[in-house]
């Protein structure tokens, strides 16, 4: 008993250095954002409180690069739509796909999902040249779409795993009563999956919120800031003033980080969930 | 209801494919539509282009090195937190924290922490030691670099391997010890062949996720210094959108996305086979 006592013990410290690893930096991060340059690069670990400072913060909520609301209120915009519109076809698609015992219904799984392989970076060149032919590059109805196309792949994937778990006797039961598919998916199916449904939403949710290259190419300089690409032009150029980084890094990861403190589980469960069940 | 995915997966990913395969066998760049075809001509550039030798280098070195140490220490952290008790999620939280952020601020933070004249060289300073020119000497970049992408992600693959653990059934480890197998060859013969599968999505997910490095390579060095942190995923951007390129970051794109298909598809076969050993 002892011996098992000590162990638990060792386990604890040995895992010491390894949480100041990962600890140390958002901390750092954090207690900057309130100091003065001369406190950051002087006294790193430090919080001088008699020497605190508003000013960086101040700096970055004015900053037009970072443009605060306006990029926060954008990004929400388009992650919600995108995810919206990705898990409801994504649904759709998985409920029939899983339903159907069709050979040719496996070769329209597979081409959906070889989309995960992809790079997006090898698709933007030419869905760029898309959007300019079509007039509407640059738009936001142009990056949800993008974007939406690019959570397809890993939510069906996920949707094809949860949905084959699911009672066939469920909507067989909906289909005696007269119900179509539309309506015993949406009314019988999507209610049951909704544990599936938060994991695969808030996957693809965090890719879109985080989602730098899509809106920097598409959106291009005119199109309006998300988070990522206003803390890009904000901060992008080499910068030496640590005091106003360290301001706009805080202020641009202060949602998610209010966010993560309730809803921990849920983004955890969500993010590592499906790579487990697919 | 499966029209509007096969439309949007057609539109905008099967079709684009085959368009990005085209246009890398033209000279297109970008003004206009004047793009002559000229067979594999990018291809045989890219190949006699040392930037491109050191691109591929560069996105291999990561993409290896990151997968070899998210694995080995994800794993042994999972080990560490397997019997925390209460602590246990608390644990989990910390740890899983950066891979919640958007890589490009972690990026950013990274660069200054790192700077010449920064936080880290500062409090190294303390100790008599340094300054050190983590983003600024070639080789050294390209280890801060992959350390970044290592900090961010080390949470996702603990979590994905701490399930794993707890999916172990005691009473088979416990038979094992009444035995008289000691820890380590109770890890060998029955955590590892029972952990196989978490293995192979850890190794397949890391490593074809972290082939595509690009945001975190853009914020911490921009690719510097003089190139020496570019990945293919950099390049195919920088030249398509920074030099107006299409042609040849188009070819970059391809040898991109054919490599990591191959990658995916061999490392799958081998950890399958492994997999089947192991049990």
């Amino acid at each position: 008993m002892k011996a098992l006592k000590s162990s638990r013990l060792g386990r604890q410290l040995a895992l010491v250095p390894f949480l100041l690893i990962s600890i140390l930096p958002i901390y750092i991060l954090v207690i900057s954002a309130f100091k003065t340059q001369a406190d950051i690069v002087g006294s790193p670990l430090l919080l001088p409180l008699d020497r605190l400072t508003l000013d960086n913060i101040v700096g970055a909520v004015t900053s037009p690069e970072l443009d605060i609301v306006g990029s926060l209120l954008r990004t929400i915009g388009i992650t919600l739509a995108s995810v919206g519109l990705s898990t409801a076809i994504a649904g759709m698609v998985s409920y029939v796909l899983s339903r159907s015992r069709r050979r040719w219904s496996v070769i329209v799984y597979v081409f959906l999902i070889m989309g995960i392989l992809i790079p997006s970076q090898v698709l933007l060149i030419p869905v760029i040249r898309m959007f300019q032919f079509t007039h509407i590059n640059g738009t936001f109805l142009a990056l949800i779409l993008y974007m939406a196309a690019t959570q397809l792949p890993y939510a069906i994937f996920l949707y094809m795993g949860f949905i084959s778990s699911v009672p066939r006797e469920l909507d067989e039961a909906a289909f005696v009563d007269g119900a179509g598919v539309f309506t015993t998916f949406w009314r019988i199916i999507f209610p049951v999956l909704r544990p599936a449904t938060a994991a695969i939403a808030i996957f693809s949710g965090l890719g879109a919120f985080n989602n730098f290259i899509d809106p920097l190419i598409i959106l291009g300089p005119t199109g309006g800031k998300t988070i990522t690409t206003g803390i890009y032009s904000a901060v992008g150029q080499y910068n030496t003033d640590y005091a106003n980084v360290f301001g706009n890094l805080f202020v641009a990861v202060l949602p998610i980080m209010i966010v993560y403190a309730f809803m921990q589980r849920q983004f955890i469960d969500g993010l590592t969930e499906g790579s487990v069940k697919g | 209801m499966v029209s509007p995915a096969l439309f949007l997966v057609t539109v905008l990913i099967a079709i684009p494919l085959c368009m990005a395969v085209y246009f890398s066998l033209t000279d297109w760049k970008g003004v206009g539509l004047n793009a002559k075809f000229v067979g594999l001509k990018n291809y045989a550039q890219l190949f006699q282009d040392p930037a491109f030798a050191r691109a591929a280098f560069v996105t291999v070195f990561i993409a290896v090195v990151t997968t070899f140490v998210l694995n080995v220490v994800g794993l042994t952290l999972a080990s560490l937190l397997h019997h925390s008790g209460a602590l246990t999620s608390f644990y989990r939280s910390v740890f899983f924290f950066p891979m919640v952020l958007s890589p490009l601020i972690v990026g950013f933070l990274w660069r200054t922490l790192l700077d010449y004249h920064g936080v880290v060289n500062s409090f190294l300073g303390q100790f008599g030691v340094g300054p050190i020119e983590f983003l600024g000497n070639p080789t050294l970049a390209l280890w801060s670099v992959t350390g970044v992408i290592v900090w961010q992600s080390i949470g996702f693959n603990m979590v994905l391997y701490l399930a794993g653990l707890q999916n172990i059934p005691k009473s088979l480890l416990e038979a094992a010890y009444v035995d008289g197998a000691s820890a380590w060859t109770a890890f060998r013969r029955i955590t590892m062949p029972l952990l196989a599968p978490v293995i192979t999505i850890n190794v397949v997910s890391v490593f074809i996720f972290n082939m595509r490095e690009y945001d975190r390579i853009r914020s911490v060095t921009d690719g510097g210094p003089g190139g020496a942190t570019q990945t293919l995923a950099y390049k195919v951007i920088n030249e398509a959108f920074n030099l107006g390129l299409l042609g040849r970051g188009s070819a970059y794109a391809v040898v991109l996305m054919v490599a990591v298909a191959l990658v995916a598809a061999v490392l799958i076969v081998f950890l399958r086979r492994r997999e089947a050993d192991l049990t």
